[in-house]
């Protein structure tokens, strides 16, 4: 029963009763034979009548009032919100009695505009005007509350994916926020026409009560009943019956149903499901899909790529490829069908019109200056045109403010100047850029797709967003959804495709506006690996195709590898490392870096600048940062490759594999042996690598004495490092290693490279 | 307190408490619901009266209390026709009074009340705001074009006597509401909102300082009679009469004719 414990049953039943049992009793009472005189007296007929044309205006007037105060309340900041948030309940709280009381002071011949309109000739108590006011002011607070409810209940995700694809506040609105708003819209609107039909107290009270002016349906009924029960109750089925029809109406079978579909081969996907294969496999998808006649005359240019026509793949990348059943569904298989687009980009083709087709643009340079004292940030990046820099960092180290930052979102002020080639966006005396003024395209973790419209419809949604037709968004749409291996999706709807699915589609939405800057959060983080590489593939190829400035958070080794020109290391809203991504993987300086590149890594000071193996190489010795390191690891003895300086900051860098692992205090004269204790072990590769943590001095046995104890701050701004040793899976059987043990870490010198940070 | 501790209780049993805890919340709402009713012990006389019988009958509780000592009186007053729908539908009460015959009559031709007495009679008399915005001079006065008026609706009794009124004098009111009780014409005079209604004097004398009250004596001739009965099914019989002999007797009388009632 849905996960739910049965207990709940009782109580909901009864919950059920005590609404429709009344109801129900009250209809035995009604006497059918009377039911049709009295429906057509003239009084009950202009109640009904009135009754509905007021609450029908006054759920537009609540709709036409309340949509905007709900969104001001749930997305906008303004000192006194949460005050105003409260006082937008009283309505509910006031007997209507004395909400029409209020009313009527406010609007009321003495009341305090009512003397003023009195003056102008207009009178508003007992006109239908007034009912239609009495029934807005107790109806207005359930739409806003269920509005303002679901609006924060929902992030901005999409709404900054659209504001990035160039859509302005108004489209964002009318396009994405609303219709994802539609059910709560649909639940405000019936609940407010609910309660305006069924308004008496404030009604009476400020609208009086006059036969075919101000005498509603309710305020009918409660005459009736003083002089005729049963006329009351009949005419109380009459607005039951009406508000059956009206929820029934409301909620039918096109209210926007929040359910995911099922797809046609049963599965129903998640965010993270894996990609469906094509049925019978990629020979029949990608034998479509290959062979698909292309016209040149509706592809914008730059848009020329796709998997297929990539024949600079790495040797890897081409494996991992075609080894993976996950890629069925796009072009792989079709080897070199489309080679001949692989030029893509040719500046004379004739492309799609439109501000979008200009050719293919050349990449443009960015540049970067982000200071956020609230959040720790400072930072300041120079990315020529067409570098993919990837963005690494712990948790919290600022990389998705940098970001926001660049595209215009977050709304953190902050000091920021962002220029994208010679546009300066936001800078000291310049008024910040809106996001869809930037040119640029972001691919976040999950694929924010607009759910109303069909994958089709989001990818044109940006050209179109900018100006572009109709039918030429929609022939660029196709092309890069061909691109991404996704044509065949194109009339789907979001929330029918698999999570590698939805990502290549945002991959194809993201450049389909052919953004200067690409900023991309993690963004195969949520997907398995088979997808997750496949997607990064096509961003790999849509790169080598149109070179374009890229900015790309990650934790993702693969990311850096395959796509990735440089790598920024960022900890604590600083820069520590910034280098060649080949360099930063081989020879990290930062230990974020060195634990991202996988080996061990150890910062400190150059303790003595000892002559050594050589007239080049130097002995030097490396005090390890953070207290409880330095107390336990004590001096580490590596080898420089150039001439260090006495008391400077310096990392050692050691491969997990060359670490020995041993029970008691090695013999000999290891240049290195720590003690430490052992926190885990986790497969690596064939291997098991073992993680520990140092232990104290004291507990070393005095074997390394505590010299060199440093009180420095440990830079990782994280828990106390950890060094690591891969063992065979017999070694660590035969010392018999468990999580707790103390060992001791040795490591030869030579084994040990001590670089200046 | 206690209940609280079985509910708690309930709950931590586990598997023996999954189906008596909604029971055990269900006992709570039920306790606190019979906390509303009236507490048994000494003797009670329920009194059930119209809305505007409040004051003479709140002093003539006092009289009976004092009379009668152990004895508590219970008064609810309502809408001459809600307390006609609460005998029916069974309301525990010993007397009740209503503010006209038609819904006297209701109740003992149901056979649910004794023969009534009658005990006061009310006349209606044109109310204004203070300072008499539309000066309102007389009843013909009330249908004129400037004039806003309002009007119990025709389906209550105060509104019935008010169509006898106008149509006695040949006057048209020029209505703008027709409320659905004399509170409500009442209140929308006090604030000002219309310039003229019809109430009961008695109604009219509860709020000297918001409205005035203008001679009507065309509302002579249509007299509303209030009449007492005792319950068919009264808890207490013997009280039930002691208060109608109290009512209709002297100190009764002394006690509505200070509220504007009429001698019946």
């Amino acid at each position: 029963m849905n996960g739910l414990p049965r207990w709940v049953v009782p109580p909901a039943a009864l919950g059920a009763l005590l609404v429709v049992l009344p109801v129900a009793s009250l209809l035995t009472r009604v006497d059918v034979g009377s039911l049709g005189p009295l429906l057509t007296s003239p009084g009950a007929r202009d109640a009904l009548w009135l009754s509905l044309r007021t609450s029908v205006v006054a759920t537009l007037l609540c709709i036409a009032l309340g949509v905007p105060l709900a969104l001001l309340l749930a997305r906008a900041s303004f000192p006194g919100r949460r005050i105003m948030r409260a006082l937008l309940l009283l309505p509910l709280v006031l007997p209507p009695v004395v909400g029409g009381l209020a009313l009527l002071t406010l609007l009321g011949r003495s009341g305090l505009l009512g003397g003023a309109l009195e003056g102008l000739g207009v009178r508003v108590p007992f006109t239908t005007a007034a009912v239609v006011l009495a029934q807005a002011f107790v109806a207005l607070p359930f739409l806003v509350l269920t509005l303002d409810g679901a609006l924060r209940s929902h992030d901005t995700a999409h709404e900054d994916v659209a504001a990035t694809l160039g859509a302005r506040p108004t489209r964002v609105l009318l396009r994405v926020t609303l219709p994802a708003l539609a059910p709560a819209l649909v639940s405000g609107t019936v609940l407010a026409f609910a309660r305006a039909l069924g308004e008496f107290g404030a009604t009476i009270t400020f609208a009086g009560a006059l036969q075919g002016v101000t005498q509603t349906l309710p305020l009918e009924i409660y005459l009736q009943r003083s002089s005729d029960p049963d006329a009351a109750v009949a005419l109380s089925l009459v607005l039951v019956v009406v508000a059956l029809a009206i929820i029934v109406a409301a909620y039918g079978p096109w209210f926007p149903q929040v359910s995911e579909a099922v797809l046609p081969g049963g599965e129903s996907p998640g965010p993270t499901s894996r990609d469906v294969p094509g049925p019978g496999g990629s020979p029949r998808s990608s034998g479509r899909l290959g062979t698909e006649p292309r016209d040149p005359a509706n592809r914008a240019s730059w848009s020329n790529w796709s998997l297929s026509g990539s024949s600079r793949e790495s040797p890897a990348a081409a494996g991992a490829q075609t080894g993976d059943a996950q890629t069925g569904d796009a072009q792989t298989g079709g080897g070199q069908a489309g080679g001949g687009q692989a030029g893509g980009g040719q500046a004379g083709e004739p492309s799609a019109g439109g501000p979008l087709s200009d050719g293919a643009r050349p990449p443009v340079p960015l540049s970067l200056r982000v200071r956020v004292p609230e959040r720790g940030v400072d930072v300041a990046l120079d990315v020529p045109a067409g570098e993919v820099v990837a963005i690494l960092g712990p948790n919290g180290a600022g990389k998705s403010t940098l970001l926001q930052a660049v595209a215009g979102l977050g709304g953190h002020r902050g000091d920021v100047t962002v220029t994208i080639g010679d546009r300066v966006l936001a800078g000291p005396g310049v008024r910040a850029a809106p996001p869809r003024d930037r040119r640029v395209g972001w691919l976040g973790q999950r694929a924010p797709l607009l759910r109303h419209l069909s994958v089709a419809g989001n990818v044109a949604f940006g050209p179109v967003s900018r100006g572009v037709p109709h039918g030429t968004a929609a022939a660029l749409a196709q092309s890069l959804l061909s691109d991404v291996g996704a044509a065949h999706l194109a009339g789907r709807r979001p929330h029918e495709l698999s999570g590698g699915q939805a990502q290549r589609v945002a991959i194809a939405r993201a450049l389909a506006t052919d953004p200067d800057v690409l900023l991309v959060d993690e963004p195969f983080s949520a997907l398995d690996v088979g997808a997750a590489q496949h997607a990064r593939l096509l961003l790999q190829a849509a790169h080598r195709s149109a070179p374009r400035t890229t900015l790309l958070v990650t934790h993702d080794l693969l990311d850096v590898a395959q796509l990735a020109d440089r790598v920024v290391v960022l900890e604590e809203g600083r820069v520590v490392e910034d280098g060649p991504a080949a360099e930063v993987l081989a020879r990290p300086r930062s230990t974020f870096g060195g634990r991202f590149a996988g080996v061990n890594l150890l910062v400190g000071r150059v303790l003595v600048a000892a002559e050594g193996l050589g007239p080049e190489r130097r002995m030097v010795s490396v005090e390890a940062s953070g207290a409880t390191l330095s107390t336990a690891l004590g001096e580490v003895h590596g080898t420089a490759e150039e001439v260090l300086a006495d008391d400077t900051e310096a990392v050692a860098l050691f491969e997990p594999r060359a670490v020995s692992v041993h029970r008691d205090p090695p013999g000999g004269s290891p240049r290195n042996a720590f003690p430490v204790v052992l926190t885990a072990i986790e497969p690596h590769g064939p291997l098991l690598r073992v993680w520990a943590a140092a232990r104290s001095a004291d507990d070393a046995g005095g074997h390394n004495s505590g010299a060199g104890t440093g009180a420095g701050a440990d830079r990782s701004g994280g828990a106390a490092p950890q060094i690591a040793a891969d063992l065979t899976p017999a070694a660590v059987a035969e010392l018999g290693l468990a999580p707790g043990e103390r060992l001791w870490f040795v490591v030869k010198a030579a084994e040990v490279t001590v670089l200046p940070r | 307190m206690s209940t609280l501790v079985t509910l708690l209780a309930a709950a931590r049993s586990g598997a023996l408490a999954r189906g008596l805890a909604a029971s055990a919340a269900l006992g709570v709402v039920g306790a606190v619901l019979a906390g509303c009713g009236p507490a048994s012990g000494s003797e009670t006389l329920t009194v059930l009266a119209a809305a505007s019988l409040r004051e003479p009958f709140a002093a003539l509780e006092t009289t009976f209390e004092e009379e009668h000592p152990g004895i508590d009186v219970t008064l609810s007053f309502g809408g001459s026709s809600d307390l006609a729908d609460q005998i029916e539908a069974g309301a525990p009460a010993d007397v009740v009074a209503t503010a006209d015959e038609t819904t006297m009559a209701r109740l003992s031709d149901a056979g649910l009340v004794a023969a009534p007495t009658l005990f006061a009679t009310n006349v209606l008399t044109i109310v204004v705001p203070t300072g008499n915005p539309g000066d309102v001079r007389s009843l013909a006065d009330l249908g004129r074009r400037d004039v806003d008026v309002v009007l119990c609706a025709p389906e209550v009794p105060c509104g019935r006597a008010a169509a006898a009124v106008a149509d006695g004098a040949g006057v048209a009111p020029h209505t703008v509401s027709e409320e659905p009780s004399v509170t409500d014409v009442l209140a929308k005079i006090a604030l000002g909102e219309a310039d003229a209604g019809l109430v009961y004097v008695t109604d009219a004398a509860t709020q000297p300082d918001d409205v005035k009250t203008i001679p009507t004596p065309e509302a002579a001739d249509v007299v509303n009679r209030y009449p007492v009965a005792a319950l068919s099914e009264a808890p207490s019989p013997d009280l039930a009469d002691e208060w109608i002999a109290l009512v209709t007797g002297e100190e009764g009388r002394s006690a509505l004719s200070e509220a504007g009632f009429g001698a019946p």
